[in-house]
């Protein structure tokens, strides 16, 4: 089974810190979910994994081999960008054909049917191509390599709501046909969240909070009530997020026990909207951002 | 290794048999309106004089420089290794080298046997010219042609490499520097005595000399190559 190791990864493009010693194991073959805001890192730690660079300092491996300038270890390693996957000069038959050259696992069968079910013209060069159908071919790719380590960054743009909702179908056969480690990077979290069994944050090339999803969902809690209710069972709490309005109190709690909640209102958000609390730059009344 | 050296083969011979077919496809296309127009003329005093060589060799060094920008992110996203490409590039340079040369002179014999055919006097079409050099055989000239293929195909890959991997700055200042022994005197003799041994028309002149050249170009592009990250400095992408 696949695993990633990261101890004290940091990359830095010139003056730019894209990872700040970010440590993160993961393994087995599960469909991680890989989330973060704009610039957190998520892109660079993506593609460090497949040897697209290395990194400025620290040890990344994955089954305990650095990836970079690695052949064995890349050739069991596809990732789907949004954008720039492929040669432009290139038409869709030919992409599938170098693909399969190169992925020891290429299923052709899998490729071709997938091709109909996007309605891909093998024909066409991939310039031509319009942004839906080239994140189609980027899918298509991505699925049909069998990759031990498939990572998909925000492959779905252009796409639109019913070919989404197939990518997400074929996603999940896919790896119930071949078990894998899949690395899924999205902002449509609310989307695919039902197909995440693990979630890893990153937040300013570092790691924020790491585990499983039915944990995400177990861990936290939102209190709705009066101000002053709500005050005096959460102080000194773990505060991920609160708002006020017209006296009611709402706040977000992680990683805390509670036990009575009294007159509160307890309900649960979804990974989405736990997310943005999570990673939302709010200074607490102490002066200090969320921490967890 | 061999496995992705296939591959990078496979990938370099796809991305680029389509330039050069239209290269030679477009030169082939103005020689014959050339050749043509040389035909109408004929009774006139105008001549018609064309060269094969130097569209193809500038032709070589823009296509070397584009080739590498093209196809070096593109097969390292695949995976294998900048030493793979390295030598795959090596390959392929050999085999452009020799397409290049054969096709060239394939084009100048087609033409002369043309010429003789349409008995076109006033349309005259050189190659790699060394006639006036009897010492110089045909196989001779064709091997020299062949090796300024690979010379000006490493030179421009060399640039491409350097400029895409430390940008515009760094690149202008190295190539500078380089550069920089060329305006001193007694060094450019030098590199003038040096350079005699790559001209075909001296007498120190071996075929062999050029692997000089091609040595320090290899290991420079592997240098510049060995850890370089595939986003392209020029465009960042």
């Amino acid at each position: 089974m696949m695993e990633i190791k990261a101890v004290n990864v940091r990359k830095q493009y010139q003056k730019e810190v894209a990872l700040d010693d970010l440590t993160i194991t993961l393994e087995g073959n599960k469909i991680i979910g890989l989330l973060g805001k704009n610039g957190a890192g998520k892109t660079t730690l993506m593609r460090l994994l497949a040897g697209h660079f290395s990194n400025s300092s620290g040890q990344l491996t994955i089954d305990n081999k650095s990836p970079f300038n690695n052949y064995p270890v890349l050739r069991e390693v596809c990732l789907i960008m949004e954008s720039n996957n492929f040669h432009e000069k290139f038409r869709v038959k030919d992409i599938l054909n170098i693909s399969a050259n190169f992925y020891p696992n290429w299923d052709n069968e899998y490729a071709n049917h997938l091709v109909n079910v996007f309605r891909l013209n093998i024909n066409q060069k991939a310039k031509t191509l319009s942004k839906g159908m080239y994140s189609a071919l980027g899918i298509i790719v991505g699925l049909a390599s069998n990759a031990s380590l498939t990572i998909f960054d925000e492959p779905y743009i252009g796409l639109d709501a019913s070919f989404r909702s197939t990518f997400y179908d074929l996603l999940l056969e896919t790896y119930q046909n071949n078990p894998r480690m899949i690395i899924l990077s999205t902002h449509l979290i609310d989307e695919v969240s039902r197909l995440f069994e693990e979630v890893a944050i990153l937040h300013e090339g570092k790691l924020m909070l790491h585990d499983t999803a039915d944990n995400f969902e177990r861990k936290h809690l939102i209190l709705t009530g009066s101000k002053e209710e709500v005050d005096q069972l959460t102080s000194g709490r773990n505060i991920i997020h609160s708002s006020s309005i017209m006296g009611q109190k709402t706040v977000v709690l992680y990683n805390e026990d509670i036990t009575d909640s009294g007159n509160l209102k307890v309900s649960k958000a979804s990974l989405q909207e736990l997310f943005v609390y999570l990673t939302k730059e709010e200074v607490n009344k102490n002066g200090t951002t969320n921490q967890i | 290794m061999v496995q992705q050296i296939k591959f990078n083969m496979y990938y370099l011979l796809k991305s680029s048999w389509s330039t050069i077919l239209i290269f030679w496809g477009i030169y082939t296309g103005f020689i014959a309106l050339m050749f043509i127009m040389a035909f109408s003329f004929q009774s006139s005093d105008i001549e018609f004089i064309g060269f094969n060589t130097i569209p193809s060799m500038i032709f070589t060094t823009v296509f070397a420089l584009l080739l590498f920008k093209e196809t070096f992110p593109s097969i390292i996203k695949y995976g294998t290794t900048r030493l793979s490409y390295i030598f795959s590039m090596l390959v392929y340079v050999i085999l452009y080298a020799v397409v290049m040369t054969v096709i060239s002179n394939l084009l100048i014999v087609l033409i002369h046997r043309f010429g003789k055919v349409l008995n076109i006097t006033n349309f005259q079409f050189y190659g790699l010219d060394t006639s006036f050099q009897s010492s110089v055989g045909k196989l001779d000239t064709m091997i020299y042609e062949g090796m300024l293929y690979i010379l000006l195909f490493l030179v421009g890959f060399i640039i491409s490499s350097l400029f895409f991997r430390f940008g515009y700055k760094v690149s202008a200042i190295f190539i500078l520097v380089i550069a920089m022994p060329l305006f001193i005197r007694s060094y450019a003799e030098d590199l003038t005595d040096l350079l005699s041994y790559l001209i075909i028309t001296t007498d120190q002149y071996t075929a062999f000399a050029f692997l000089l050249p091609f040595s320090i170009l290899a290991v420079g592009i592997w240098l510049i190559t060995r850890n370089a990250s595939i986003v392209d400095k020029l465009s960042n992408k």
